[in-house]
């Protein structure tokens, strides 16, 4: 499809460029007060145009085939979409972010999104390393936003030099792969390494290329920068990082490996990696050693965000598990566990967020009484942990159980599922840290709660589904499934 | 010259001094500098394999264009980065940057 | 759809209750018992919608198909298995939601008083709310398994509300005693609703009964006493009655409505609904156990001096005569007695509430807190102080006693007819069945008077605390005369014969107890009928007997109570019914001492946590069965496993972290190194 036909399937990225481009602009003319209301409706509109924009999973290729629009990017899209507006509205009611930076930082989120939304339609070698270009660099400063701060400031650096060092390593990988097969487009590669004899090539360039999807989904051992940057930044970045960017690395690394490295070039069989290049095997060790650092590393975590960044990387790991099967299935039960992970996380951090605010307190000894002084919120924190800890009556159950069948129906990696399983006994100690601490210490706290309503909303809501999709998940699990 | 060994070991050695001086050197523009190491090494890969790939586009050159722009963008988000680090630290020394770890 | 929001009503209308209670409760405080009531009234009002529209069973047409609505939903399907959600309601249904409905009403009026002052008095309402929203659910359920989650709901507010006080020592103790016991029961429901779930292939109560024909009937008599199980737990049956009576530290309107009415119904609601598939082997150990509790629990009754323990044992015996008469094949008698019981039993429960709360304002007036409110050795005369509450009563221990014109004679003797054609049927050693319903029917008319005299007739015991006792006040004698009209027998029908009669109940509930998969019913159902005179006779004559005792020995006072007592003690009767059979303490032998003794940690265990043994004895027994080697000692496995793992990880999460130095290059170099050993090492596999 060419240029100009395809910009019909491109108009919310365009209104997302409209919007960063406008905001700005009316900051230069002095009309700051506008800013939050154009956000909301360019999101809201967005989200509308996102609407009409559902297709086959075989999808359009736009762009003279730089990207695709297809189903899988646009369930990926509407949770990024989703994470980031709920981000936004939170943002406002930070007292940790500068107010006179508002508008730079409402930029700049909008740009990691456009770079995300791309990164969901990435099909050509060009796209994929430009669209991680486009969320990385913003979210270098957003993570060194507080200029004062010296964490935050740290952070940023050690996301700069990993982020850059990791996405070196990639373009390495692609320039090989580009090298191999003479072609950018993933669908041309992948006719092009049919051909290739010796696969060795194409496994550094694999191993190189995971490198720089690893580094934006913090897998092991690229996990490294996740818990100083999630420390160090402010929490409503934090919040941002663990969810949004995390959807987008699953997307590009699932439709970019499926299609390049397997037998079949489509996303909608299940099918075995190519050239018997066992990289499955090397996501599954990589998906035991994620989850296990993340679990090892949170239990003896007093940093609440920092806490909470070990627990993101160990449920990455969960998700690599389902990955590592190279079925279809997987595919579906991590865009499965992502919406419900979206969910918990979020009202997760919004929580930390409105403690943050109220109490002033960092670390999980701080967080004792909490349970009194905020009575409703502390119970919906209580749902939300336990549905990060995968427990029983909670949707993090549910998909949790999903990703577990996956692999024990395809029958391989038994042993990583007895990983996990201990893994998620593990994790339990972690989350019920915090609960013991808002419960069964006493501390008097004299702060007085000061509750805005739609930091409450978007607790309440986001934790809410926690019991709603453990009760009634079978209509999603079947979209999803319809999506393929 | 028209073989393209010579063209793929200079891409290698850069990209090997890239790494080695991202590892090695304490000081935060060196760094940056040995990241734009690795960088232009996947720039030569990318011409070389073009010029002697015989691919029928320029897939390679365009690659290379958008690869230097996005290395300055970096760039001047890292400096702005290490410039900060200064003035909070009063260095650009990495090894002093390690308040959170654990 | 009208249906099944109509439906839908009496879930939501409760959990709407529990839901704005529980969290706006502080604020609303004293309105919280408004919203509550209002709500309640509502779903009387549905229920009685409902009611109307349930279909009387027509003597000239005689149509026996039923009339009923249901409609389910598929809740979770992964692979084959599809779990459905759903609910299934006839008459029996509409009766029972009628008879919650009803109570529930009564009770929160009720407790509008009776938890004045209360702090946490919004909490209750909620709690209430939960109870009911849980009750209906087990109540509508179509499904074993839908009816297995409310059970689970309904035993969780029942810890609740038994543990509302929870500053005192007795109350979470024995919420927590009547939870495990309870838990004894359903783990027993689960797994017979598996096996059932395993050879049917479905939940729903219907279709296990139209598919368990081809199960194995050693099987299938065990799958239905397991789930059986559950409502032994449940309706405090022998030998998990031991619940009960503690459950009495709840509030009292909480007792009226949970561990009289509803929730201890709950499980001869849910043997009735199972019962067209129990075999006549499982049949015949239901209805002995409902035997030996009946009379057990009545003989116990006898030497309570607590009013509320009174009552207590008397709902066991009563129950007991439920589940006996759904053991011998008459389920819809044994209906009828559980809806009977509900308003007899509400309303005893409800004026002995009101009796504690005059006491309880007494002694505060006096400033004396040793006293026991409870206490029936400190009441008497209490007639002319409080002529409702007397009257009330009087009326509902007639109805438990099984004096014609009471409803308690209808079912009552509906119950004895079914046991003794039982007895006719099968000889032997079915005697102990009618023994033990009539022996239980005369005691149960002995000390229900007991009660009646010792608490209103007589002189005051105590001249202080009877000069300050006043009439409850309106809010709490309405439902006492509202239940007591209930316990007239012209309530249920116009006739003295239940089995001639043609009442409305009867109207509603004639076409049940009709199918069975193993018994012919027609067979039963006539044997009953004609064994029905001889019954009759029987209960009168033995209820008199009961009665004419009680009056000579606590009226009149012609027999000293001391040499009854010695004389039936030659025997071993009295020190039997006054230690309650021992039953606490045989549990204290069998489970707990062995426990001491093998784990030899006597030492840090004492009487009170012995509830918490029973369960981990359980634990224990497991174990021991399945490393028969010798390593007992549960405790020190404990440790070593469980503990030695949380060092484990604790040890190697302190290694790791050494890796996260906080040095970027380090980073670096580690990313690059792992690298480095993936690319060669996994391209060599």
């Amino acid at each position: 499809m060419n240029n100009l036909q395809s910009i019909q399937y491109f108009l919310p990225e365009l209104l997302i460029v409209q919007l960063a481009l406008s905001i700005i602009i009316l900051d230069l003319l002095s009309l700051k007060r506008w800013v939050n209301i154009c956000v909301y409706i360019g999101l809201g509109c967005s989200a509308l145009l996102l609407c009409q924009l559902s297709s086959p999973i075989d999808g359009f290729h736009i762009f003279n085939g730089m990207l695709i629009n297809d189903s899988f990017s646009y369930y990926f899209k509407w949770i990024i979409l989703i994470s980031t507006a709920s981000i936004i509205v939170i943002s406002n009611y930070s007292k940790e972010l500068d107010r006179e930076y508002s508008v730079e930082f409402n930029a700049m989120i909008l740009f990691v999104l456009l770079g995300m939304f791309l990164m969901t339609n990435s099909i050509d070698l060009l796209m994929i390393y430009l669209s991680i270009e486009l969320v990385s660099i913003p979210s270098y400063v957003l993570a060194g936003i507080l200029k004062n701060d010296k964490k935050s400031n740290e952070a940023s650096l050690k996301y700069v030099i990993f982020g850059s060092f990791a996405s070196g390593l990639m373009l390495f990988g692609l320039s090989w792969l580009y090298g191999i097969s003479g072609s950018t487009n993933i669908y041309d590669i992948y006719n092009s390494l049919a051909l290739v004899e010796s696969p060795y090539m194409i496994y550094i360039s694999l191993m190189l290329i995971l490198v720089g999807f690893g580094y934006k989904i913090s897998m092991a051992p690229l996990h490294y920068w996740t818990p100083d940057v999630y420390e160090g930044s402010p929490t409503v970045v934090t919040a941002f990082f663990s969810v949004a960017p995390k959807a987008a690395g699953f997307a590009i690394l699932i439709r970019t490996f499926s299609i390049l490295f397997t037998d079949a070039n489509s996303l909608s069989v299940n099918t075995f990696p190519i050239h018997n290049v066992n990289w499955s095997l090397v996501v599954a060790v990589l998906s035991a050693i994620t989850m296990s650092i993340g679990n090892l590393l949170a239990l003896k975590q007093d940093n609440v965000k920092r806490m909470l960044a070990y627990s993101t990387i160990s449920h990455v790991g969960f998700m690599l598990m389902a990955f590592s099967t190279t079925s279809v299935e997987g595919n579906i039960g991590i865009m499965f566990y992502l919406a419900m992970y979206m969910f918990m996380n979020l009202s997760a951090f919004f929580m930390v967020i409105h403690v943050e605010n109220n109490f002033n307190v960092k670390n999980i000894e701080d967080w004792s009484g909490i349970g009194y002084k905020s009575p409703v919120l502390s119970i919906f924190m209580v749902l939300s942990l336990v549905s990060l800890a995968g427990l029983p009556p909670t949707s993090g159950f549910v998909g949790k159980v999903y990703l577990f069948r996956t692999l024990f129906a395809t029958e391989q990696f038994y042993w990583l599922g007895i990983v996990a399983i201990l893994n998620s006994v593990i994790s339990l100690y972690y989350y019920f840290k915090i609960v013991k601490s808002m419960y069964f210490s006493e501390k008097v706290i004299e702060e007085k709660e000061n509750i805005q309503a739609p930091v409450y909303t978007l607790i309440v809501l986001f934790s809410a589904q926690n019991i709603l999709f453990y009760m009634y998940w079978s209509d999603l699990y079947n979209y999803i499934k319809g999506l393929f | 010259m028209d073989y393209i060994q010579p063209y793929l070991m200079l891409s290698s050695i850069l990209f090997s001094m890239g790494i080695y001086a991202v590892i090695t050197r304490k000081n935060a523009v060196a760094i940056l500098m040995g990241i734009e190491l690795i960088l232009n090494a996947c720039n030569i890969n990318f011409v070389t394999f073009n010029r002697f790939g015989n691919f029928a586009t320029l897939d390679g050159h365009v690659f290379t264009m958008f690869v230097i722009v996005l290395a300055a963008a970096e760039a001047a988000v890292a400096l702005a980065i290490i410039i900060n680090l200064f003035k909070n630290i009063g260095t650009v020394d990495v090894d002093q940057a390690k308040e959170m770890k654990g | 759809m009208n249906e099944t929001l109509q439906i839908a009503a009496f879930l939501l209308l409760p959990i709407l209750s529990f839901i704005v209670l529980i969290f706006f409760g502080k604020k609303l405080n004293g309105h919280s018992s408004t919203l509550g009531l209002s709500l309640m009234g509502l779903m009387l009002l549905n229920a009685l919608i409902l009611i109307v529209n349930a279909e009387p069973y027509n003597l000239t047409a005689k149509t026996y198909e039923k009339w009923s609505i249901y409609n389910s939903f598929e809740w979770f399907s992964t692979g084959n298995l599809s779990v459905y959600l759903g609910y299934y309601v006839d008459n029996i249904t509409a009766i029972m939601l009628l008879v919650v409905a009803l109570i529930g009403f009564l009770v929160h009026l009720y407790s509008t008083e009776y938890m004045k002052g209360d702090p946490r008095y919004s909490r209750y309402f909620a709690f209430l709310g939960i109870f009911i929203f849980s009750m209906n659910g087990i109540v509508l359920a179509d499904s074993l398994i839908m009816m297995y989650i409310f059970w689970e709901l309904v035993g969780l507010s029942s810890f609740l509300l038994i543990g509302f006080w929870f500053e005192k020592d007795r109350p979470p103790m024995a919420a927590n005693k009547a939870f495990l016991t309870n838990r004894v029961g359903d783990i027993g429901m689960f797994i017979g609703i598996m096996i059932l779930y395993f050879h049917v292939g479905s939940f729903n109560i219907k279709e296990i009964v139209g598919g368990v024909s081809e199960m194995d009937p050693g099987l299938l008599t065990l799958a239905g006493l397991l789930v059986f199980m559950g409502a032994i737990g449940k309706s405090a049956q022998f030998p998990l009655h031991i619940w009960l009576p503690d459950a009495m530290e709840g509030p009292t309107p909480v007792s009226a409505l949970i561990h009289a009415a509803t929730m201890v119904a709950a499980g001869v609601y849910m043997t009735f609904r199972i019962f067209p598939f129990l075999t006549p082997d499982a049949l015949a150990v239901v209805a002995v156990i409902g035997a030996i509790t009946a009379l057990m629990a009545a003989i116990t009754a006898i030497t309570r001096n607590d009013i509320k323990a009174v009552l207590a044992y008397s709902t066991i015996s009563q129950l007991g005569y439920m589940i006996m008469a759904l053991g011998v094949g008459a389920p819809v008698y044994a209906f009828f007695h559980l809806v009977t019981h509900a308003m007899f039993k509400a309303c005893l429960f409800l004026c002995s509430g009101s009796v504690i709360h005059a006491m309880h304002h007494s002694l505060h007036h006096l400033d004396d807190h040793h006293t026991d409110p409870q206490d029936m050795s400190n009441m008497g005369g209490l007639k002319d102080k409080m002529p409702i509450t007397h009257a009330a009563m009087l009326i509902s221990t007639l109805a438990i006693a099984g004096v014609p014109f009471f409803s308690g004679f209808l079912s009552k003797d509906g119950i004895l007819a079914a046991v003794l054609s039982y007895y006719y049927k099968y000889d032997g050693w079915t005697i102990i069945l009618p023994i033990a319903g009539f022996g239980a029917a005369m005691i149960t008319a002995f000390y229900m008077f007991r009660l009646i005299f010792k608490t209103f007739y007589g002189i005051p015991k105590k001249k202080d605390i009877y000069k300050h006792i006043h009439e409850s006040p309106l809010a709490m004698t309405i439902p006492l005369m509202l239940l007591s009209v209930l316990s007239f027998a012209f309530a249920f029908t116009a006739n003295l014969n239940p089995l001639k009669s043609w009442g409305w109940f009867k109207a509603l509930i004639y076409k049940y107890g009709k199918n069975h998969n193993f018994l012919n019913m027609k067979y039963v159902n006539s044997g009953i009928e004609s064994a029905h005179y001889d019954a009759m006779y029987l209960s009168l004559f033995v209820a008199s007997i009961g009665i004419a005792l009680s009056v000579l020995i606590y009226y009149l006072k012609k027999v000293d109570v001391d040499k009854i007592a010695n004389l039936f003690n030659l025997v071993g009767l009295y020190s039997l019914s006054k230690n309650k059979f021992y039953i606490d303490k045989i549990y204290n032998m069998i489970f707990y001492k062995p426990f001491l003794f093998q784990t030899r940690t006597a030492s840090f265990i004492d009487w009170d946590i012995y509830d918490q043994k029973i369960v981990d004895a359980w634990g224990w027994i497991t174990l021991k069965i399945s490393k028969y080697t010798g390593i007992s000692d549960y405790s020190i496995l404990d440790q070593k496993i469980i503990d030695g793992t949380s060092h484990l990880t604790q040890y190697v999460s302190t290694k790791l972290r050494k890796t996260q130095s906080g040095v970027i290059q380090n980073y670096l170099l580690g990313v690059l190194a792992i690298l480095v050993v993936f690319i060669i090492v996994i391209n060599q596999i």
